[in-house]
């Protein structure tokens, strides 16, 4: 079978996208006491998306869409590692605090980079130099775990 | 007072130690983006908002302007010295300025270019004292209807000049408008596609959306390649020979003018102005074939060009609210955070304020000059600092910066998805900058459109019915009719670029 070309799948998803906010759309009034209601807006740009996102799918069927090359597997599992490392960060912001949790972070993303002791020093360093500008100079604080950093 | 008057007021207050610092850090961390590749203005004055949030109104975007303006300085470094262009606008220099750094002429190149920026972007500044406050008098008759179809202009422009696509252009500015729809009604107050999370009740912060498309996305897409730079020459003699004073001199003029006019159309980005800039030199010179060989037109053009049009730029913001680029998108996010509504009372309620920001501009361009002319070499050295160090840090900047506005790590996972949305629209060629503007003026323009369509009792043909909404609507509507027939045509690639990242 046939490798269906990127500009498909993201014209598929562009559709969906449309066809999801069309359907909340309409469980807004469509007009209020002022004119226009809260799904009036909304209607015509989702009816207008899902439009435009079956000229995307036609097209790229057609073979008239210019997209770039998706990456290769090495590129792919660059990019997957960097989501992973950054889906870590969330996850752990709230239990580890932030000195803990942006360290560990850097270290993993910096491992392929540096040798061990060099990469531990350029992570501590960063994540308390961080740390130090936004929660004491800017005054934002910043999540800490529980033994308090 | 009069302009003049006004901006030596300015000056007292952009010359305060605070303010002079902020402004100094500012064109710094600009020029730093600028030769940096990986990273482009959008991205960094997106990152360091978070930084400003401790700060007076007026430090803050003298600062986060002059990461803007400088970055057009810094580009150029990178473009002549190692063939890597260090933000998009710059591109078009490496073409002569290379050879001219392979003839050993990198110092002239620079110098030219340092020079032209210098000029382009101080005739701009002068342009936007002057321009701007008869733009903002003129603009307060304006009613909902004209603001409406302001915007809608604005709209069809970015999507007639940006891409190569009109139906992408589109579908990126349709998501931006239901992206802001999310959150309360303007008008009702009325809850909308919350899908069942609390944390959408104020909507999208706007600087999730921004470092997500534009700092997450790019490193994202920077990871499938290698960004290791070349070691750059040894640059000497900044002055160019006196047989070429002359065409710089005539190109440097081009540039500013053109520069300027495309810094008033939204839509158009400071690629384009160099790009055309670099047409115009090549069409008007005697000898055509001499560019790509190391002509210094081919470099003054452009770079004067690309600054001339960051000046510019911030007219239409300054005076109407609408954002011509993607950096000046942030630049509106950031005057919002900071509770000032940038249009045509900004004149009138935060003179000090404006003031301040347009002179700080004179002295952020005269510092540029210095740590363009003698500190050349140096910054050439910056461009090498490891990028497998920065883009980490930089990641780890934008979590921190996005967690700091509200302390919520629902807005970190937010910035993941948008930086992998971001990361496929770029795969796609969607153009991600129309999502931002459209986003930025989503609520707008919604809120207009319920205001004129309250006004009359014949809906949005009420529109048509003023002169100038009237006016621009059928502007748009030519803009649309064109956009379409040259992309039928297929001959829109010439100006396809999802520039300015």
């Amino acid at each position: 079978m046939k490798k269906l070309p990127a500009g498909f799948w993201g014209g598929l998803a562009v559709l969906t996208t449309g066809v999801v906010f069309f359907f909340y759309s309409r469980s807004y009034p469509y007009v209020s006491e002022y004119g226009p209601g809260p799904g009036m807006f909304p209607i015509w740009l989702s009816g207008f998306l899902i439009l435009l996102s079956g000229f995307y799918i036609f097209a790229s069927l057609k073979g008239n869409d210019s997209s770039d090359k998706m990456p290769d597997r090495k590129g792919l599992l660059n990019v997957l590692f960097l989501i992973m490392c950054m889906a870590m960060f969330v996850l752990l912001l709230p239990v580890l605090g932030f000195n803990l949790c942006a360290s560990a972070t850097l270290f993993v993303l910096l491992f392929r980079a540096y040798p061990w002791f060099v990469n531990l020093a350029i992570s501590i360093g960063s994540s308390v130099s961080l740390y130090v500008i936004f929660s004491i100079a800017l005054g934002v604080q910043l999540p800490v775990n529980a033994l308090g950093f | 007072m009069d302009a003049l008057g006004l901006l030596l007021h300015g000056f007292q207050s952009a010359l305060t130690l605070n303010n002079l610092f902020f402004c100094f850090i500012g064109v710094t961390v600009g020029q730093f983006i600028g030769v940096l590749p990986g990273i482009g203005p959008v991205a960094g004055t997106a990152v360091l908002i978070p930084l400003t949030f401790g700060m007076n109104p007026t430090s803050a975007i003298i600062m986060l302007a002059g990461i803007f303006y400088a970055a057009m300085y810094g580009g150029t470094i990178t473009s002549v010295l190692i063939n890597t262009p260090g933000e998009s606008a710059s591109v078009i220099t490496c073409i002569d300025g290379y050879q001219m750094a392979r003839q050993g002429r990198a110092g002239a190149a620079l110098g030219v270019a340092a020079i032209g920026s210098f000029i382009g972007g101080v005739v701009a500044i002068v342009c936007l004292t002057f321009i701007g406050p008869v733009i903002a008098r003129y603009a307060l008759r304006f009613g909902p209807p004209e603001f409406f179809a302001v915007m809608m202009f604005g709209l069809l422009l970015i999507v007639g000049l940006m891409g190569k696509s009109v139906v992408k252009g589109l579908i990126a500015v349709f998501l931006g408008l239901l992206l802001s729809l999310i959150g309360q009604d303007p008008a009702t107050g009325a809850e909308r596609f919350l899908f069942n999370q609390l944390n959408l009740l104020d909507g999208i912060d706007f600087l999730v959306l921004a470092m997500g498309m534009f700092g997450v996305s790019e490193i994202l897409l920077n990871a499938e390649k290698s960004m290791d730079m070349a070691k750059p020459p040894k640059v000497k003699g900044l002055i160019p020979p006196r047989d070429e004073w002359g065409p710089a001199a005539k190109a440097i003029g081009r540039g500013t003018a053109l520069g300027m006019a495309l810094g008033l159309v939204p839509g158009s980005s400071a690629s384009i102005a160099s790009l055309l800039s670099y047409s115009l030199e090549k069409r008007v010179a005697k000898d055509p074939s001499r560019f790509g060989k190391g002509a210094i037109e081919g470099v003054a053009g452009p770079e004067t060009a690309n600054n001339a049009y960051a000046g510019a730029a911030l007219i239409p913001l300054f005076t109407l609210g609408i954002p011509s680029s993607p950096t000046v998108a942030i630049l509106l996010g950031a005057f919002v955070m900071h509770g000032l509504i940038p249009g045509p009372l900004l004149y009138q309620k935060n003179p000090d304020f404006i003031w301040a920001v347009v002179a700080s501009m004179f002295i952020g361009n005269s510092m540029l000059l210095i740590m363009n002319l003698p500190m050349a070499n140096w910054w050439a050295k910056v461009a090498r600092v490891p990028y497998k160090l920065l883009a980490p840090l930089v990641l780890l900047i934008c979590m921190v910066g996005v967690f700091s506005v509200k302390r919520n790590v629902w807005d970190v996972g937010l910035l993941i998805f948008f930086g992998v949305v971001g990361y496929f629209m770029k795969k796609l060629q969607i153009p991600a900058a129309a999502l931002l503007l459209s986003f930025i003026l989503g609520n707008n323009i919604e809120f207009t459109m319920i205001q004129t369509m309250a006004l009359s009792r014949h809906g949005l043909w009420y529109l048509f019915m003023r002169p100038i909404s009237g006016t621009l609507m059928a502007l748009c509507l030519v803009i649309l009719a064109f956009s379409i027939i040259s992309a039928i045509k297929k001959k829109r690639d010439a100006l396809a670029a999802d520039a300015e990242v």
